[in-house]
């Protein structure tokens, strides 16, 4: 990893290194709560430092630039809108991110309400009363600019820390 | 307790009163009350209860809708009173995008919602698939049958018409010898036996011709590719078929470059530019010419046999390479062919990695084209 001190740092996917060869042992897997503890630990911090706004804006922005990666690395970018939410589908699960439903699209005017089911960051939460997955909303923002090609606002309406069982995303292009 | 505190609690009950026996209470309006005069207790109780109120209603007309099948209808936001019903509509909704997905026919859509019914409903979709693929396996079996079928009528009317005439000639020439030997001068007999020699090559280079393309069509034959030089084997076939040009007064210009080298098969190359040559003389008038040049794209070299004959409409073009469509056309001095030849070239040609075509105008000439990979 380059030093962060010398020149702006900026995330590639490649910087993930090579954990079968790193860990032989312990392999590609880990516990959901130590995720969590990384995220929230953090989460806490920034809170302290910066606010409410600017850490959501930090999360929101790292999520995107984790989704722009994932996608430029794991999606198949070529495929057709409906076999590309699909294979985004299967790979979310495949990573154990989540469970991603479709409940809208708008294919001509860019426009969809996904729903994310036992999610990484939120599934169990105490109810705060407020959202909590920043970061999911700039991964989606993330994929779907590298597809499209177009920036996307992506909005949380529900989460499970609002005391909702599954959280749900407007997609929409910005014009 | 105050009046006004009374009659708020009462409004209450009634409020749920109407909850409880299954009806949709209204919110109790702020103007009614005298915030000043009224216990901030009771003013938070009638905060929580009309919350509570908009909440009911919200998710009343939520899931009676959902009941009604709509899933039209908008989950509310941060309404927890209906989360289970909100994931189910969630699970719905995009059990519909994957039904509409597999109805378009993306079988590769798996469905897990509800344990049974996903089972089923993916038993159902890879039935589907299976079936898809069978269907298409179907019509390629069946495209590839009807091709085998006009084949087999394109062989048989070569063995009935074109094998038959010349033999024809052949018994013919050969019983007049046999039983009236006598009656004809040595002149005519002469003549006769040209005949049946004349016949015998023609139905000889016929079945020379059938016996390559049947061994071509089962991959009996294996290209054997090594570098080759293209100028010395079209000079090759200039000298082979110089006397028949000089016949019709035809100019025979070789223009490929020195060193233009292909990789491939030296004997199947050797047999496409013998027959293009000849089909070229074939189809060019008396004072024509034939032209060979070379050039080159990519990795491929282009070889084009260019003469400024009879030309062909592009209807002739299309089937000119399909063993089910092919037929002979006499040349311009009455040269037959069997039809077969400009076929056995496109096998060879594309045995070897390359591609052929043509490219032609009546009465302005043709340009038969093929590529190879450069050695």
């Amino acid at each position: 990893m380059v030093t962060m001190e010398k020149e702006p740092y900026s995330f590639e996917w490649k910087d993930l290194g090579d954990i079968s060869v790193g860990r032989p042992n312990l392999g590609q897997y880990t516990r959901v709560a130590v995720y969590r503890l990384m995220q929230f630990t953090l989460r806490s911090t920034l809170l302290k430092e910066l606010g409410a706004e600017q850490t959501q804006k930090i999360f929101y922005d790292a999520g995107k630039l984790a989704g722009v990666e994932f996608c430029k690395n794991i999606l198949n970018v070529k495929l057709e809108l409906n076999e590309f939410i699909a294979d985004l589908h299967q790979k979310l699960i495949d990573y154990s991110i989540g469970v991603l439903n479709i409940e809208k699209v708008d294919i001509e005017n860019l426009n969809f309400t996904l729903t994310v089911s036992e999610d990484l960051d939120c599934s169990g939460l105490p109810v705060y009363g407020e959202t909590v997955c920043d970061f999911d909303e700039g991964f989606i923002a993330g994929i779907f600019h590298v597809y499209t090609g177009k920036d996307f606002a992506v909005k949380e309406i529900d989460c499970w820390s609002t005391g909702d069982r599954t959280c749900r995303f407007t997609v929409n292009v910005e014009k | 307790m105050k009046q006004n505190e009374k009659e708020i609690i009462s409004a209450l009950n009634e409020m749920l009163s109407a909850f409880m026996s299954g009806q949709s209470p209204e919110v109790l309006l702020m103007p009614r009350l005298n915030e000043q005069e009224v216990d901030p207790d009771i003013l938070n109780l009638v905060n929580n209860v009309n919350s509570l109120v908009l909440k009911y209603n919200q998710a009343n007309n939520f899931i009676n809708a959902l009941s009604n099948g709509d899933l039209t209808v908008e989950p509310p936001a941060r309404n927890n009173l209906v989360s289970s019903f909100k994931q189910l509509h969630a699970n719905l909704q995009h059990l519909t995008w994957q039904t509409q997905q597999i109805a378009n026919g993306d079988y590769n859509q798996e469905v897990s919602f509800m344990g049974d019914f996903s089972v089923a409903f993916n038993t159902m979709t890879q039935s589907l698939k299976e079936k898809k693929k069978l269907d298409e396996q179907l019509l390629l079996y069946s495209k590839e049958l009807e091709l085998s079928n006009s084949t087999k009528d394109k062989l048989f009317s070569i063995i009935s018409h074109d094998l038959k005439s010349p033999f024809n000639a052949v018994l013919g020439f050969a019983n007049l010898l046999h039983n009236q030997y006598a009656d004809y001068s040595d002149e005519t007999r002469r003549k006769f036996i040209l005949a049946i020699k004349e016949s015998a090559e023609s139905s000889y280079a016929l079945l020379e011709k059938l016996f390559i393309w049947s061994l071509a069509q089962r991959n009996a034959i294996k290209a054997n590719p090594r570098k080759i030089d293209l100028k010395e084997i079209a000079d090759s076939k200039f000298n082979l078929l110089k006397s028949i040009a000089e016949t019709k007064n035809i100019a025979l210009i070789n223009t490929i470059d020195a060193d233009t080298f292909a990789y491939a098969d030296e004997e199947m190359i050797n047999t496409v530019m013998l027959n293009l040559i000849n089909n070229a003389l074939k189809f060019t008038h008396r004072g024509g010419y034939i032209k060979v040049v070379n050039s080159r794209k990519d990795n491929f070299i282009r070889i084009s046999v260019i003469d400024n004959g009879i030309g062909m409409p592009p209807e002739s073009i299309e089937n000119l390479f399909k063993i089910n469509r092919a037929v002979s056309t006499i040349g311009t001095s009455n040269e037959k062919g069997t039809g077969l030849g400009l076929i056995i070239c496109k096998e060879f040609i594309e045995n070897n990695g390359g591609e052929i075509w043509v490219e032609s105008k009546p009465d302005k000439g043709s340009t038969f084209n093929f590529t190879l990979p450069t050695a």
